[in-house]
């Protein structure tokens, strides 16, 4: 099977001489600080086809986040928050930082400030990111949220390129973000590429009632989108401590339509 | 003449990457790999080995570090390099036993999948892909008739 002694001897050469000429690449590509590699995506243009969900078409929208919206339901839940830090200024004048932070927060009340650009994934490398259709041509940022169909976040933009972009999910090793919770307790999400870890930042008030961790935008981010339901995963507080591992829960497949929020 | 099997041999290389990824993007696993380029590569690396590959080899690398990844340019184009040279050189100069070919296609898996050694479950994930792809590189080599 193994007919290996008839082959003449090979040189090696050459490779060897290109995979320096490589080495030579990545040492100018690290120097430029990603100038070359980023050239030619930044400036090359792919057309794909998106939607854009102008505010006219919000209802269609809201329509498939219908089954989570009852239940988080934007608006009463920011209501309350904001009866939960009126009674907290009154209790604690030291909470007023949190309340100016309440009332931006109260500013997105709906999704009527947002356009919902609908994107779809191109292509999955092999290090668990994925390639998603629309970039700078989009007005599409790094950091920008990324929802699924549910109207989860599932992930955030990576790198932007001119007409796609690499979108890092909780498959990713590298993924973390900051989360928020209705009682304005922060916590950060990352992942190993295997398990998500939830871990608490700052705890002001616990309560068993908490149902979602969302984004925020007290960190750059376009909106409040549930993240992570608590009630499907080990969410205790021990030592005013949360320290969580959980897998999965909010898998998306190759179909799965996502949207991602940018600001009018 | 020199230069049209080059080209063509970028295309198919550069095809086969880009159906590599959609195809691992379709089956969404996140334990389980399809990597055609690397059988691909492999069966090049033992039946055709020659420095007319090695342009078509290194473009698809750099292709895949500028539209696919976020590497530094040149890392995949050292992998692929690197592959084609351990592959054929193993199979060359190694002493023949038994599991040789599967020792040598897997010791090379390891290596393609170098970027991603910090992935936590890095090993287990490797063992079941490498299985799946030598199964799948028997059966093109059986298709293919090759004598190696």
């Amino acid at each position: 099977m193994l007919d290996a002694q008839s082959k003449p001897k090979r040189s090696y050469v050459l490779y060897i001489l290109f995979i320096f000429l490589s080495s030579l690449l990545i040492l100018v590509d690290y120097f430029s600080n990603k100038e070359i590699s980023s050239y030619i995506p930044k400036s090359l243009t792919f057309e794909f086809k998106l939607n854009v969900f102008e505010s006219t078409y919000i209802d269609s929208f809201n329509s498939l986040l219908i089954s989570r919206a009852e239940l988080v339901s934007e608006n009463i839940r920011l209501e309350q928050e904001v009866k939960n830090l009126r009674a907290l200024e009154i209790e604690n004048s030291s909470l007023k930082e949190k309340i100016k932070s309440f009332e931006n927060i109260s500013l997105t009340k709906n999704f009527n400030n947002l356009n919902f650009i609908e994107t779809s994934l191109i292509i999955k490398n092999s290090s668990n990111e994925f390639l998603i259709s629309g970039g700078t041509n989009q007005n599409f940022k790094n950091g920008d949220l990324v929802l699924d169909d549910r109207g989860y976040a599932i992930g955030y933009l990576r790198e932007v390129y001119y007409s796609y972009s690499i979108l890092e999910t909780f498959l990713s090793q590298s993924f973390n973000i900051q989360l928020m919770d209705k009682y304005n307790n922060e916590y950060l999400l990352s992942s190993d590429g295997n398990q998500l870890f939830l871990t608490s930042i700052n705890i002001l008030k616990f309560n068993t009632d908490i149902e979602f961790l969302f984004t925020d935008i007290s960190y750059s981010h376009s909106g409040k989108f549930p993240v992570v339901d608590t009630r499907t995963i080990n969410f205790e507080l021990v030592n005013n401590q949360i320290n969580s591992s959980f897998n999965f829960s909010n898998i998306f497949t190759y179909n799965t339509k996502l949207f991602i929020p940018k600001s009018k | 003449m020199n230069i049209l099997y080059s080209i063509t041999i970028f295309f198919l290389f550069s095809a086969t990457l880009i159906v590599e990824n959609f195809l691992n993007l379709i089956i969404f696993n996140k334990y389980i790999s399809i990597s055609l380029f690397f059988i691909l590569l492999f069966i090049f690396s033992l039946t055709r080995f020659n420095n007319k590959n090695i342009v078509p080899i290194m473009g698809t690398g750099l292709i895949y570090d500028i539209f696919l990844s976020e590497n530094y340019l040149g890392v995949y184009a050292i992998i692929f390099l690197f592959v084609s040279v351990l592959t054929n050189y193993m199979f060359e100069k190694l002493i023949n036993f038994n599991f040789k070919l599967i020792f040598i296609f897997a010791l090379n898996y390891v290596i393609y999948n170098i970027p991603n050694i910090l992935n936590f479950n890095f090993f287990s994930n490797i063992v079941l892909s490498a299985f799946i792809n030598y199964l799948l590189f028997l059966l093109i080599k059986r298709f293919m008739r090759l004598s190696v």
